[in-house]
C-alpha cells in the first residue's frame, strides 16, 4: 500500500513537472506578450521597461530557473496582466468554478441515475427509448451551441433565468458562494444545466448498461423469484452493484466538469478559472497559464487516486495496483 | 465464418430504421464533403467569386447581378451559406476523420505492440495510456494549442494526441484475448514473424471494436474542433469549419439574420447525430450483453 | 423555425420588464474587464472605471478635449514652466482636503510606477513638479509641450496619505482607494464585477446614481442577452450585427458615436523583398510598396464606404486621417480617398504592375470590431482591383509579436496588415509620433510604425508642432505634417470605429470618443 502510494505520488510529480516545462517553453514560442500589454502610445523605451518589469528581457533559461526556484518556495510569480500573485488570481476564481462543477454534477446525477436505472429495467418501454434517444442528443449537441440556445430561450425570450454572472453571493469562511441565495441559485441554474448535459447522458448510459448487466445475473433473478419487488429490489440488489462501475466514472467525470467549464464559463460570463485560462492563453499571460495547468493536473492526480481507493473500498475483490483491466 | 457473422450483424443493424437512416446520412455527408467543389454552387474561399455586395441576404434571394440564387442565404461577407456549409462540412469531416484515422493507426500500433511484447513494453505503454485517459480531452487540447498556436495543422495534432490512447487500450485488450487463442500459438510455432502475426492475424479481429470507437471518436473530434474554434483557439475564420461557422454566426442568433448560425448548426447536429446513432448501434451489436 | 417565432414573442415579456419603476442603481455590462485597481496602470477599462474614483487634473469633454477639473485655471510662466491653480474646497473620499502635495505625489507616482502599462509616455517631458502653495503648483518640462494639458487628462490623482507605498492589493481592498471623484470604490470581484457608490460630497454635486455596478461580460451575444433579459441597464461595445435586433425591441435604445480608435493598413516600406508579395508563380518580387504609386493605388481600391455600410453596419466612419472629428489635429479637408478602381489600375500600371501581383494580407481575428471580416472584404476589393489576395487572420497573441519583430533580423514580418491605434490624450501628435515618424529608439518615435515609413519632412514638422505653444502656428504645422504623411501614404487609414451602446428605456447614453461608459454620460429621463 505504502509503496503503491509512493509510486503514484512520484508519477504525479513527474507529470506536473513535465507539464510545467512544456507549457513554459511552449508559450514562449507563441508570441511576445509585451506587445499585447503595452499601451499603443508606448515608445520603445517604455516597451523595453515593460519587458524588464516582466522579467522577459532575461534569456529564457534564466527566466525558467527563476520561475522554478520561486515555485519551490510556493511563489508562482505575478500575472503579466493583473500584476498580482498568480496564486491569488486563481484562488479567488476557483470557488466559482467548483460551485458550478458541483452543481452540474448534482444535476447530472439526479437525472442520469434514475433515468438510466429505469431504462435498464424496462428496456422495451417507450420512455426508455426516449431516454436513450435523448442521451444521444445529450452528447451530440456541442455545449457551446446549447449554451447560447439556453440564453436565447430561457433568459431573453422567457425571462426565467438571468443570462450572466454569479448573482448575489454569501460569504462562508471567507469564500463567496452563490447557491446560498435565491438570486445566486437562479444565476447558477442555466450554466450548471448546460455543463451537466453531456455528463447526464454519459451517466444515464452507464447506469443503464450496469443495470442491464446486473439485472440479468442470477442473484437478482433469484431475488425476483423470491418475490422481492419494488424499491427494495432496486436499492438493495441492483443499486449497490450498479454503483461500483458508476462511481469510478463519476469521480473522473467530476474532474472533467472542471475542465469543460471553460466553455460554459465563456458563454455565461461565469467568473471562474475556466474563463481565466482562456483569456490568459489569448493574452499570453504565462504565469497564470502555467500555474493553472499545474494546479488542474494536481487536481486530476488526486481525483484519480481517490477514485482508485474508493474502487477498492467498494469492491474488495480488486487489489491496488492492478486496477486496470 | 467471418462474412456470415458480418451478414448477421448487418441484418441486426437493419432492424433499427433510425440507425439505417443515420447510416445513409453518414454515407451521404462525406460524399458531399468529398465532392464539395463539384456540388457547391460557389467556392466560398475564392475572394474573386464572393462580394460583400451580396452580404446577409436571406434564403432564396438572388445575387445582385443575377448570377445565382442563394438557397440558404449568405453570410456577412457575401458567401453563399450553402456553399460555406458544404465546404465547412468538408473541413469538419476532414479534420474529424483524418485525426481519428491517424489516431487509430498510432493507437492500434501501440496497442498491438503492448499486447504482443507484454511485460515491460506493455507496462510502459499502458502506463502512458492510462495516464492520458485520466485527463479530459479538452485539457490536453488546450495545453497543446496554447503551446503550439492555432491553425489547422495544430488542431489536427492536438486531436490526434487526444485520441490515440483510446485505440491503444481497446486494441490491446482485444489482442490479448486473441493471443490466448490456438491459432496464434500455431502461427508462432510455424515461425511466422511478429509483425506478420500482429497485422495479418490479430489486427483483423480487433477491427469491429476499433470501428465502433472510430465512429464515436470522429464525432468527438468534430465536436472538440468546433469547441476549440469557438473559444478562439482553433481554426482561422477565413476557411471556417462547421463549428466556426456557428461561432461566426453566433451573434446573428440573437439578431434577425438567424440563418447564418442556424443552418450550420443544423448541419453539425445532423452530422453528429448520425455518427453517434450509428456508433451506438454498432456498439450494441458488437457488445450483445447490452441488448437485453 | 420555432426559434424565430419565440424570438418575436420575447418582446412582450421584455416590455413588461422595462416598464417597471427605476432604481437609483445602475448596472452596466461592459466587454473588457479592468486589469488593475491601481489608477496608475494604464489600460482603457481601468481609466473608464477608475477615472470616476480618481479624477485627473483636467476633465475631458466627449471628444477627449480638456475641460477644467481639479485644476481651475492655468498659465504659461515660461515656455517650459506651466503654473496651475487647484479648485479650492475639493476633498478626498476620506474627508481630507486636496492639496498640491497630493498632485506632486500622483504625477511622480504615475511617471515612475513599475508596471508593464504606465503613463510614462504621457509624462515623458515632465522634468519636475514644484509646489508653490497649497493650491498652486508648477510643472517644469524638458521642452515646450503643447500637449501637456492633454496628457494631464489621462491619469487620476490619488491621496498621498492613503496611496503612499500602496501596492495593487491596497487599491483592490479599498485601503488605498481614496480619490476625489464622484464615486467611491466599493469592491472588485475579479471576473465578475466592480461596484462603486456615490460620493455625495463631490465638488461637482452628488451624482445621479446611487450605486454603479460594472459587470464584465466578454461575449458580445451574451452581453446583449443580459440587456434583453434585464440583468443590466446599459451595455457597451454592441456588435454591429446585433444593433438591428436591439433597435427592433420596444424599449431598447442604441447610441453610437465615432471613437478615437483608428483602424488602418500598414504597408511594408522597408524590405527589399517580402515573402508575402509574389508574382503569379509565387516567387517573391521586389517590394512594390516601396513605390508611393502602389501605396496610393491600394488606398484607392479600398472602398471605405462599402466596408462601413456592409461590414460595419454604418458603425464606422471612413477615415482619411489620423484622428476623428472633435480632436486636435483633425482637418475636415483631409477627406477619405474616394473609391476609384480605374485610377488605381492606372497607378499600378504606371508603377510597372499592369497585371498586379499576388499578396497575402494579415489581420487579427479577436482585437478590433469585425477585424477578420473587414480583412476579408479588403481581400475581395484588392482582388477585384487586380492584386490577387490571400487573407490570413491570426489571434492577437501571435499577430502582434510577428507584426512587430517576426521578420528577418527582428524586423516587422508582414507586407500588408490591418491594425488599430487610439491615444488616450486625444491629440494627433500621439498618432503622428507612433505611426508616421521614423522608427528611432533613441528619440522614442515610430514605436508603432511597423511599416517603417520614414520621411525627414514629416519628422521635422511633427517635432516642431509638439513644442509650439502658439495654437494657430501649431495647427499649421500639424496640418502640414499630416498632409505630407498622408500624401506619401505612411499608413492607409480605413475607418474610425464607432462606440456603440444600448440601454433600457428611460436611459440616454451620450457617446464619448474614448468609448468610456461613465455615469456622467448616462442620464435617466424622469
Amino acid at each position: 500500500m505504502t509503496e503503491y502510494l509512493i509510486r503514484r505520488i512520484l508519477t504525479a510529480a513527474m507529470i506536473i513537472l513535465a507539464m510545467m516545462v512544456i507549457v513554459f517553453f511552449g508559450l514562449n514560442l507563441i508570441g511576445d506578450p509585451v506587445y499585447l500589454l503595452v499601451d499603443p502610445s508606448a515608445n520603445q523605451a517604455q516597451i523595453e521597461e515593460a519587458r524588464r518589469h516582466l522579467g522577459l528581457d532575461q534569456p529564457i533559461w534564466t527566466q525558467f530557473w527563476i520561475f522554478v526556484s520561486n515555485a519551490l518556495h510556493g511563489d508562482f510569480g505575478h500575472s503579466f496582466v493583473f500584476n498580482r500573485p498568480v496564486f491569488d488570481v486563481i484562488m479567488e476564481r476557483l470557488p466559482a468554478t467548483l460551485e458550478l462543477a458541483a452543481a452540474a454534477f448534482v444535476i447530472a446525477l439526479s437525472v442520469g441515475l434514475p433515468a438510466g436505472l429505469y431504462a435498464g429495467l424496462r428496456p422495451k418501454s417507450y420512455l426508455s427509448r426516449l431516454i436513450m434517444g435523448g442521451s444521444i442528443f445529450g452528447f451530440s449537441l456541442p455545449s457551446f451551441w446549447v449554451g447560447i440556445v439556453f440564453i436565447l430561450v430561457f433568459s431573453v425570450t422567457l425571462g426565467w433565468f438571468p443570462a450572466t454572472g454569479r448573482g448575489d453571493t454569501v460569504s462562508v469562511f471567507g469564500i463567496q458562494w452563490s447557491f446560498l441565495t435565491w438570486d445566486g441559485l437562479s444565476h447558477l441554474f442555466l450554466p450548471a444545466l448546460n455543463l451537466s448535459l453531456t455528463k447526464m447522458a454519459i451517466i444515464t448510459r452507464l447506469t443503464r448498461a450496469g443495470t442491464v448487466e446486473v439485472a440479468s445475473q442470477d442473484y437478482v433473478k433469484f431475488a425476483r423469484a423470491k418475490g422481492v419487488r419494488g424499491p427494495r429490489l432496486y436499492i438493495k440488489h441492483i443499486g449497490k452493484n450498479v454503483m461500483i462501475p458508476v462511481v469510478t466514472v463519476i469521480g473522473i467525470e467530476l474532474g472533467h466538469l472542471i475542465a469543460y467549464s471553460v466553455v460554459t464559463e465563456t458563454i455565461f460570463a461565469w467568473p471562474g478559472i475556466g474563463r481565466l485560462i482562456i483569456t490568459s492563453i489569448l493574452s499570453l499571460d504565462r504565469p497564470v497559464v502555467v500555474a493553472y495547468l499545474m494546479m488542474v493536473t494536481l487536481l486530476f492526480v488526486v481525483i484519480n487516486l481517490v477514485v482508485d481507493l474508493l474502487y477498492v473500498a467498494l469492491d474488495p475483490r480488486i487489489r491496488l495496483g492492478s486496477v486496470q483491466d | 465464418m467471418f462474412s456470415l457473422q458480418l451478414r448477421d450483424r448487418g441484418a441486426q443493424f437493419a432492424r433499427s430504421p433510425v440507425a439505417v437512416l443515420a447510416l445513409i446520412v453518414l454515407i451521404l455527408l462525406p460524399l458531399v464533403a468529398l465532392f464539395a467543389p463539384l456540388i457547391a454552387p460557389q467556392n466560398p474561399y475564392d475572394l474573386s467569386q464572393v462580394t460583400i455586395f451580396n452580404g446577409r441576404l436571406p434564403p432564396g434571394t438572388e445575387a445582385f447581378d443575377g448570377s445565382m440564387t442563394y438557397l440558404l442565404g449568405t453570410d456577412e461577407a457575401g458567401r453563399d451559406l450553402l456553399s460555406a456549409i458544404i465546404y465547412g462540412l468538408r473541413i469538419s469531416i476532414g479534420i474529424g476523420l483524418s485525426s481519428a484515422l491517424i489516431g487509430a493507426l498510432i493507437g492500434a500500433s501501440f496497442g498491438l505492440l503492448a499486447a504482443y511484447h507484454g511485460k515491460r513494453v506493455d507496462q510502459a505503454i499502458m502506463r502512458i495510456v492510462d495516464l492520458q485517459l485520466s485527463f479530459p480531452a479538452i485539457l490536453i487540447a488546450l495545453v497543446l494549442l496554447a503551446t503550439l498556436g492555432s491553425g489547422i495543422d495544430k488542431v489536427l495534432i492536438a486531436l490526434i494526441a487526444v485520441q490515440w490512447a483510446y485505440y491503444a487500450r481497446t486494441v490491446r485488450s482485444v489482442a490479448l484475448s486473441e493471443m490466448a487463442k490456438d491459432y496464434v500459438a500455431a502461427a508462432r510455432s510455424q515461425g511466422l514473424g511478429a509483425a506478420r502475426i500482429m497485422f495479418r492475424h490479430i489486427l483483423p479481429n480487433c477491427l469491429p471494436p476499433l470501428l465502433v470507437i472510430l465512429t464515436i471518436q470522429t464525432a468527438h473530434a468534430i465536436t472538440l474542433e468546433a469547441t476549440l474554434s469557438f473559444l478562439g483557439l482553433g481554426l482561422p475564420p477565413t476557411e471556417p469549419s462547421l463549428g466556426l461557422l456557428i461561432a461566426n454566426g453566433f451573434e446573428f442568433m440573437l439578431g434577425s439574420e438567424y440563418w447564418i448560425s442556424i443552418y450550420p448548426g443544423l448541419a453539425l447536429l445532423i452530422l453528429l447525430l448520425a455518427i453517434n446513432i450509428v456508433g451506438d448501434r454498432l456498439r450494441d451489436i458488437f457488445n450483445p450483453k447490452l441488448e437485453a | 423555425m420555432t426559434l424565430k417565432s419565440t424570438l418575436c414573442c420575447g418582446a412582450a415579456a421584455l416590455a413588461l420588464l422595462a416598464g417597471g419603476a427605476w432604481a437609483e442603481d445602475l448596472d452596466i455590462g461592459i466587454k473588457a474587464e479592468i486589469s488593475s485597481a491601481d489608477p496608475h496602470v494604464l489600460f482603457g477599462p481601468n481609466r473608464n472605471i477608475g477615472g470616476q474614483v480618481y479624477e485627473p487634473l483636467f476633465g475631458t469633454d466627449n471628444a477627449q478635449q480638456p475641460v477644467p477639473g481639479l485644476v481651475e485655471t492655468w498659465e504659461l510662466v515660461e515656455p517650459t514652466v506651466y503654473q496651475f491653480h487647484l479648485r479650492p474646497g475639493v476633498t478626498f473620499h476620506d474627508g481630507k482636503p486636496l492639496t498640491t502635495e497630493d498632485v506632486k505625489f500622483s504625477i511622480e507616482r504615475a511617471k515612475t510606477l513599475k508596471a508593464s502599462r504606465t503613463f510614462a509616455t504621457y509624462l515623458n517631458d515632465v522634468k519636475a513638479v514644484e509646489i508653490v502653495d497649497d493650491l498652486t503648483f508648477r510643472i517644469h518640462t524638458t521642452q515646450p509641450s503643447a500637449i501637456l494639458i492633454n496628457n494631464l487628462t489621462t491619469f487620476g490623482i490619488v491621496s498621498s496619505a492613503a496611496a503612499k507605498d500602496a501596492a495593487e492589493q491596497d487599491f483592490l481592498s479599498g485601503k488605498a482607494a481614496v480619490g476625489t471623484g464622484p464615486y467611491k470604490w466599493v469592491e472588485w470581484v475579479p471576473g465578475d464585477h466592480v461596484t462603486l457608490e456615490a460620493n455625495d460630497a463631490y465638488w461637482g454635486g452628488a451624482p445621479e446614481f446611487e450605486k454603479l455596478t460594472y459587470r464584465f461580460i466578454a461575449n458580445d451575444s451574451t452581453r446583449v442577452a443580459a440587456l434583453l433579459s434585464g440583468d443590466v441597464d446599459v451595455i457597451d461595445e454592441v456588435a454591429p450585427t446585433l444593433v438591428a435586433r436591439l433597435k427592433s425591441e420596444p424599449g431598447m435604445q442604441v447610441f453610437s458615436g465615432t471613437s478615437y480608435m483608428l483602424n488602418y493598413v500598414a504597408l511594408n516600406q522597408h524590405a527589399e523583398k517580402n515573402r508575402y508579395v509574389t508574382d503569379q508563380s509565387g516567387a517573391p518580387i521586389p517590394n512594390p510598396f516601396l513605390d508611393v504609386r502602389v501605396r496610393q493605388a491600394v488606398s484607392l481600391m479600398l472602398n471605405r464606404e462599402l466596408i462601413s455600410d456592409r461590414i460595419m453596419d454604418g458603425l464606422a466612419t471612413p477615415a482619411g486621417q489620423f484622428v476623428p472629428e472633435g480632436m486636435v489635429g483633425h482637418f475636415p479637408e483631409l477627406t477619405p480617398p474616394a473609391y476609384d478602381p480605374q485610377k488605381a489600375r492606372a497607378l499600378l500600371a504606371e508603377a510597372g504592375y499592369p497585371e498586379g501581383f499576388n499578396l497575402t494580407i494579415h489581420c487579427t481575428s479577436d482585437r478590433y470590431m469585425n477585424d477578420a471580416k473587414v480583412c476579408q472584404a479588403m481581400g475581395q476589393l484588392l482582388s477585384a482591383g487586380g492584386i490577387k489576395t490571400q487573407v490570413q487572420t491570426l489571434p492577437g497573441s501571435t499577430f502582434f509579436g510577428r507584426a512587430s519583430n517576426g521578420g528577418p533580423n527582428g524586423e516587422p514580418e508582414f507586407a500588408f496588415f490591418l491594425v488599430g491605434f487610439g491615444a488616450a490624450n486625444g491629440v494627433a501628435d500621439a498618432a503622428l509620433s507612433a505611426l508616421a515618424m521614423t522608427y528611432d529608439e533613441e528619440a522614442g518615435t515610430g514605436a508603432n510604425n511597423r511599416g517603417r515609413f520614414s520621411d525627414p519632412e514629416v519628422d521635422r514638422l511633427a517635432n516642431e508642432a509638439v513644442v509650439e505653444n502658439d495654437p494657430a502656428k501649431r495647427e499649421e504645422l500639424l496640418k502640414a505634417a499630416e498632409t505630407r504623411a498622408l500624401d506619401e501614404v505612411a499608413i492607409v487609414p480605413v475607418h474610425f470605429l464607432s462606440g456603440v451602446w444600448a440601454a433600457r428605456e428611460g436611459l440616454t447614453v451620450t457617446p464619448r470618443t474614448d468609448v468610456f461608459t461613465r455615469a456622467s454620460n448616462i442620464t435617466a429621463q424622469k
